[in-house]
């Protein structure tokens, strides 16, 4: 009974240090992050703004306005590059966590596990807070509608966050253990954004493109983003649950490779 | 008291695994100041930074109920690219005390003056010791845990140094690796000899150092 009970405050004691860890962690990454000034803050808007931005003239050149099922084109595609963007950044920061802040292991209740979840929390935010600004003021400007089904996005919000955390956490473990694969990432997230679903949807394909297309996950979260975001998009061959396996995964095969490797990372 | 159970630490090497410490079963006092001594290679370092937990031994384990410092005279534990003041604020949140006292207590004892607002890669090493040594005893642990006594700095800050450090010996004690026998000689009241991953314990000081010298 007593062993219960101390074993129970030990863990809302280490519970209460780990979230004190994470606070000090979210504060001295917003630092890093952005910066003193609120410019910083500003980029985190203006860069998805201006790729959407660079889109919507090229796709006016070609001459190709709307996209599919009556889908409005502006929010068709800030859908689309806000998500592309915000899982490449959770997960490329996520990964990068260790190396660049490597220092703060020497406190022995930082670990590295906090770092990530650190860089994990404030780059989720970021994502929402830049999809509700973006998407809101296209609301308030006239460029979209609001929502079809706002708490169905919210959900999808967040399984993007975990999507990114997951595809973070592997991605920190494989560079860990073979550290070229760092120089494929970049054009792997440029494969990304062609395969994804960003600029089409599933639909317009053949079958044998789809049936390709669908083992990756990205292009899972924009397709049920945009079902949730516009009426009369129904959710096509794509599904929560796929994401979710690859949530639960990716997330696991990166803890246990962080476990078994982590005599290897501190070597020097 | 920290107790050390089984703690068994290896890295990796081309040539297989290579043991800094292999199955060490050792009671450290924390109410006596103690001197680590060893070669160079013997693994002290590594030691001391499992025992503050700043890194996992593969196997065993450390139970202590003495809070602990993080382990000190290295120059990580501060971001390079962060100000001074980012950093004791960081520190502060961490450890759970008033970061603004903390700014106050830092600015008042390692005199940094501006290069408090700069990042710390811009700092001497003598400024970045000074920030890390003020910044340890505002935050007040019960062990103090020491790489090397820190030997930098002028003499006033010496002075400064070793005045809060009496000061200190008072609650607190400290766990010292270093290669000075008159420092160790001066300071420490029990040794521990490592050696080839096993620690003998000395409360003779001096003949601990005669077993040194002939290691």
């Amino acid at each position: 009974m007593s062993i219960a009970r101390s074993t129970l405050s030990d863990f809302g004691r280490s519970l209460t240090v780990q979230g004190r860890v994470v606070h000090a962690l979210v504060l001295r990454e917003m630092r890093g992050r952005y910066g003193r000034s609120s410019l910083g803050y500003l980029w985190a808007i203006l860069e998805p703004l201006l790729l959407v931005g660079v889109f919507a003239l090229g796709y006016q050149l070609i001459g190709r306005r709307s996209p599919p099922q009556g889908m409005e084109f502006l929010p068709f595609l800030a859908t689309g590059i806000i998500t592309y963007l915000s899982l490449r950044n959770i997960a490329s920061r996520m990964s990068g966590a260790i190396e660049s802040n490597r220092g703060l292991l020497l406190y022995p209740h930082v670990t590295p596990f906090d770092l990530m979840i650190g860089r994990l929390v404030l780059e989720g935010a970021t994502f929402i807070v830049v999809f509700v600004i973006i998407l809101g003021g296209g609301v308030i400007l006239g460029y979209a509608s609001p929502p079809d089904d706002p708490l169905m996005v919210l959900v999808t919000l967040f399984f993007v966050v975990l999507l990114g955390a997951g595809v973070g956490m592997l991605q920190a473990a494989l560079t860990m253990n073979f550290p070229w694969i760092d120089y494929f990432m970049k054009p792997f997230w440029r494969l990304m954004l062609w395969t994804s679903g960003v600029f089409f949807t599933l639909k317009q394909l053949p079958m044998a493109a789809q049936d390709i297309l669908l083992w990756n996950p990205i292009l899972h979260v924009i397709e049920l983003m945009r079902a949730a975001y516009f009426p009369g998009v129904d959710i096509y061959r794509v599904s929560y649950s796929y994401v979710g396996w690859w949530i639960l995964g990716s997330a696991f095969i990166g803890l246990l490779c962080e476990r078994m490797f982590r005599d290897r990372r501190k070597e020097k | 008291m920290i107790q050390l159970r089984d703690v068994t630490k290896w890295y990796r090497k081309q040539r297989g695994r290579h043991y800094v410490l292999r199955d060490l079963n050792v009671d450290i006092p924390t109410d006596r100041n103690v001197g680590i001594l060893g070669r160079n290679g013997a693994g002290k370092s590594t030691l001391l930074r499992i025992i503050a937990r700043a890194e996992a031994p593969n196997r065993g384990e450390i139970r202590t109920n003495a809070r602990l410092s993080w382990p000190m005279g290295f120059s990580g534990g501060f971001l390079a690219s962060m100000t001074g003041v980012d950093n004791i604020r960081f520190i502060s949140r961490i450890y759970g005390v008033d970061w603004q006292e903390a700014v106050e207590f830092v600015q008042d004892f390692a005199e940094l003056g501006d290069y408090i607002n700069e990042p710390i890669k811009t700092y001497s090493s003598g400024m970045r010791a000074r920030i890390a040594t003020a910044m340890s005893l505002f935050v007040r642990f019960d062990c103090y845990l020491i790489d090397e006594i820190p030997g930098v700095g002028d003499s006033r800050f010496r002075k400064r140094f070793a005045d809060s450090f009496n000061e200190l010996r008072q609650r607190s004690t400290m766990i010292m690796v270093s290669h000075n026998e008159s420092t160790v000689r001066k300071a420490c009241e029990v040794v521990f000899l490592l050696n080839n991953g096993e620690m003998q314990r000395f409360d003779d000081v001096d003949e601990a150092l005669r077993l040194y010298r002939e290691l």
